[in-house]
């Protein structure tokens, strides 16, 4: 009878943390319906009309609207980006801060379309990214850019065949076409055109498009980042490879020592020889970003690019990051939860708590004026020279369970100035500054869907 | 380089003479010697054996010495590259193993060849596939394959396709009622070896495929695939050139145990079918203590297994540049 007390009791118990066997294989069934759905979705054949958007604001490169990005685990449904939105202006650095697992790296490989599935899946909402793609002829080949004469002509030469013999027409004059431009570094040239994409809705056969050259990722893990069994030089030619039409071998290795140069690396010769192992975590991570640029992206997601190293690679490669972004006039979203590298790098910053922004602005805007009591919170917990505390301050309690999340206010149970508000729903963005926002109670009822 | 494989080399023959050693101290300490066997045989025809002539066949045989004097006997012979006539069959043992090794290589190499050409590719779309329906059906079908025991498996094989149905011969490796000689013999050798060939490949085929599976689900999770993704390299060259060669590096080390299997013959398949093949002679050797036969057949895989793990290891260097031999 004891046993038979026990299991009643447990059932009452609104607050438990475990699952019945029963309650995971119907979570599982209906987690599995979601998801077969969605990954259909992210395998179907799509025309471009489908994927093709405009922006809100012309001046921005991305915009991420209401973005849901979700893990379907057995457990239940983990929301890890739960309604996001913020956008990148062209040229400008976003840092996006936040504490471990608050949805900063899942924004970014939804952005890059990374992640994991059949688990992970963007649920809902849009990211609009403004690239340049090559413009496309009727039959969807790239039109290319001729050589023109002093004179605004076409330039046209001899065409010739493989081995470099002259094509001849019926008539036995050679035959003659026009000669296609290219740039310095001898890659052929291409139309192009701005077209904004909606990476949401591309299908995973389209997304070759955006991945390395319009966009490019510096991940956070630069020993385990490369693969072991091939040269850096094989892994940075297969970068421009991919990206650039008609490029050859010479061209690319040409292009890769330029860009390891480039990344401050003394022997570029000795490291495209190289094999990852044989080189240092700085090493590697100079060669990821190396890797990361050479396609001059429009925009560089770079997700902790220093945490795993030490202080002073830490400083060289932002110094690196900085000069490299005003060269090849991009735009950086710098993820990391060092408070010191955003005030150092950044234009706009993003606060995410357990995934939600809970106030974004200008970095001035962040550090001399936070305004939500995680922001405030966060600031206080950085150790400065100047405070004769033996302690570091730090934010009490914990975030809550991923899978159940409260209707109200997520910060609710570790904020020190709770009001009656807080208990209600969960507050909408408030706008206290053209470029401030923040999502709590304590600041008005001005709601906006910025 | 030169000089790892002479070092490996050396040790090689330490691990040999080890293996020899115990190899003999096992088929002395076997309950029934050959001499008994044989005058046992004779015996059931009703003719008187003699304290004489079972002395005499022991000395003939050389099982009239202990243990140790046998197997240093067996040595000095050994030394002289000589492994003694075998005791069955009463021709040299290198004869025997000649003789009996083709039809055992054929099935074990164009079996290892379909294997292979079969259990990587699914092992592969199983792995991309995970948790698919096809994952499912390909691991189900090759689970089943490994559960099935050879001797039942080939059994239902040749009664289905052989004397049911009558498309293949039931037995043997050539036709008594035909004279062909030249291709047409080959073909007809072919013809006979299908059904134990699919045999063995349907049974082999799980092991190696689970093993691709299991090497590319982790090579597949792991970050560098993850930036060749966002390279924005084609899915095909993520798997068949970045993932792929890193699943290599542990299938490498199942080359140790290949150049042996190739060579010692399926022994209960080749019974099934009887095929007279090495692994059927090593059986029969087995049940008469044929001890000549026996230490040369068993040396040869140890030399051969021996050869395996080092060719392996040389593999290791060339697939893994992370690998230094040394």
């Amino acid at each position: 009878m004891s046993i038979f007390n026990k299991k009643t009791e447990n059932k009452a118990s609104s607050d438990k943390h475990y699952l019945t066997s029963k309650e995971i294989k119907e979570i599982a069934k209906a987690n599995a319906k979601i998801m077969k759905d969605l990954e259909k979705k992210k395998y179907r054949k799509a025309d471009e009309s489908e994927f093709i958007t405009s922006m809100d604001d012309d001046a921005n490169i991305l915009e991420i609207e209401d973005l849901h990005t979700y893990f379907f685990t057995d457990q239940g449904i983990v929301k890890a980006v739960n309604g996001v939105s913020f956008n990148i202006p062209k040229g400008s650095t976003v840092g996006i801060v936040g504490e471990s697992g608050c949805g900063k790296s899942v924004t970014s490989m939804s952005i890059m379309r990374l992640l994991q599935g059949p688990t992970g899946q963007i649920y809902s909402g849009s990211i609009r990214f403004k690239a340049v793609d090559y413009k496309t002829d009727e039959h969807g080949n790239p039109i290319p850019i001729y050589k023109k004469k002093p004179n605004g002509k076409i330039l046209f030469e001899d065409a010739v065949d493989k081995d470099g013999n002259v094509i001849l027409k019926k008539d036995g004059t050679p035959k003659r076409v026009p000669v296609q431009a290219t740039n310095e570094s001898g890659a052929l040239l291409f139309a192009t055109e701005e077209r904004v994409y909606d990476i949401a809705e591309m299908p995973m056969s389209e997304i070759h498009r955006l991945r390395g050259r319009q966009i490019s990722m510096i991940f956070q893990e630069p020993m385990t980042s490369l693969n072991p069994v091939f040269t850096i030089g094989n892994q940075l030619d297969e970068v421009v490879f991919i990206h650039t039409p008609g490029a050859t071998k010479e061209m690319a290795k040409a292009r890769s020592l330029e860009m390891l140069e480039l990344v401050g690396i003394a022997a570029p010769e000795r490291v495209y020889n190289s094999y990852p192992h044989e080189l240092s975590g700085g090493m590697r991570q100079r060669v990821m970003i190396s890797m990361a640029l050479a396609c001059d992206p429009r925009l560089i997601i770079a997700d902790e690019p220093t945490t795993a190293l030490d202080v002073t690679i830490q400083a060289q490669i932002l110094d690196l990051l900085r000069d490299l972004k005003q060269r090849i006039d991009g735009s950086i979203m710098l993820i990391t939860h060092d408070l010191g590298i955003i005030a150092e790098m950044a234009d706009y910053v993003v606060v995410m708590y357990a995934g939600r922004i809970i106030e974004r602005g200008t970095v001035q805007e962040i550090f001399h004026n936070p305004l939500h009591p995680y922001t405030i919170g966060l600031q206080k917990s950085k150790p400065t020279m100047d405070s004769d505390s033996d302690t570091l301050f730090n934010i009490p309690g914990n975030v809550p369970n991923p899978v159940n999340m409260p209707k109200h206010c997520f910060f609710k149970e570790r904020c020190s100035k709770c009001i009656g508000a807080c208990s209600g729903d969960y507050p909408g963005m408030i706008q206290v500054s053209p470029t401030h926002y923040v999502a709590c109670h304590l600041y008005g009822e001005e709601e906006t869907n910025g | 380089m030169l000089k790892y494989i002479i070092k490996r080399l050396a040790q090689s023959i330490l691990i040999l003479l080890g293996v020899s050693l115990i190899i003999y101290v096992l088929i002395r300490c076997m309950p029934v010697d050959f001499v008994t066997q044989k005058l046992s045989s004779i015996t059931t025809t009703g003719a008187e054996t003699s304290q004489e002539l079972i002395d005499a066949m022991l000395k003939q045989y050389g099982l009239d010495t202990n243990i140790f004097e046998g197997y240093l006997s067996w040595l000095v012979k050994l030394l002289k590259l000589d492994f003694g006539n075998s005791f069955k069959y009463g021709i040299p043992v290198i004869e025997v193993i000649k003789e009996h090794m083709g039809v055992s290589f054929a099935v074990a190499a164009i079996a290892t060849i379909f294997e292979f050409l079969i259990a990587i590719p699914l092992g592969v779309t199983a792995a991309t596939h995970q948790y698919s329906i096809r994952d499912y059906v390909v691991t189900v079908l090759v689970m089943i394959g490994i559960s099935l025991p050879s001797f039942f498996f080939g059994q239902m094989l040749k009664n289905i396709f052989a004397i049911q149905l009558e498309w293949f011969p039931a037995s043997g490796l050539i036709d008594a009622s035909k004279d062909l000689s030249g291709f047409a013999l080959l073909m007809d050798q072919m013809w006979h070896l299908f059904i134990p060939i699919l045999t063995v490949v349907i049974l082999s085929i799980g092991g190696r495929m689970r093993m691709t599976r299991t090497n590319m689900l982790e090579v597949l999770n792991s970050d560098y695939i993850r930036t060749a993704r966002a390279k924005g390299l084609k899915e095909k060259v993520v798997i068949y050139k970045h993932a792929f060669r890193n699943t290599m590096i542990p299938l490498v080390t199942s080359l140790a145990g290949l150049l042996p299997g190739l060579f010692s013959g399926a022994i209960i398949t080749e019974q099934v079918f009887g095929l007279p093949g090495i692994g059927n002679v090593a059986f029969d050797a087995m049940l008469v203590a044929d001890i000549p036969f026996i230490m040369g057949y068993n040396m040869f895989l140890a030399l051969l297994s021996v050869i395996g793990v080092l060719l392996a290891d040389l593999m290791y260097a060339v697939v893994d540049p992370r690998v230094k031999l040394g």
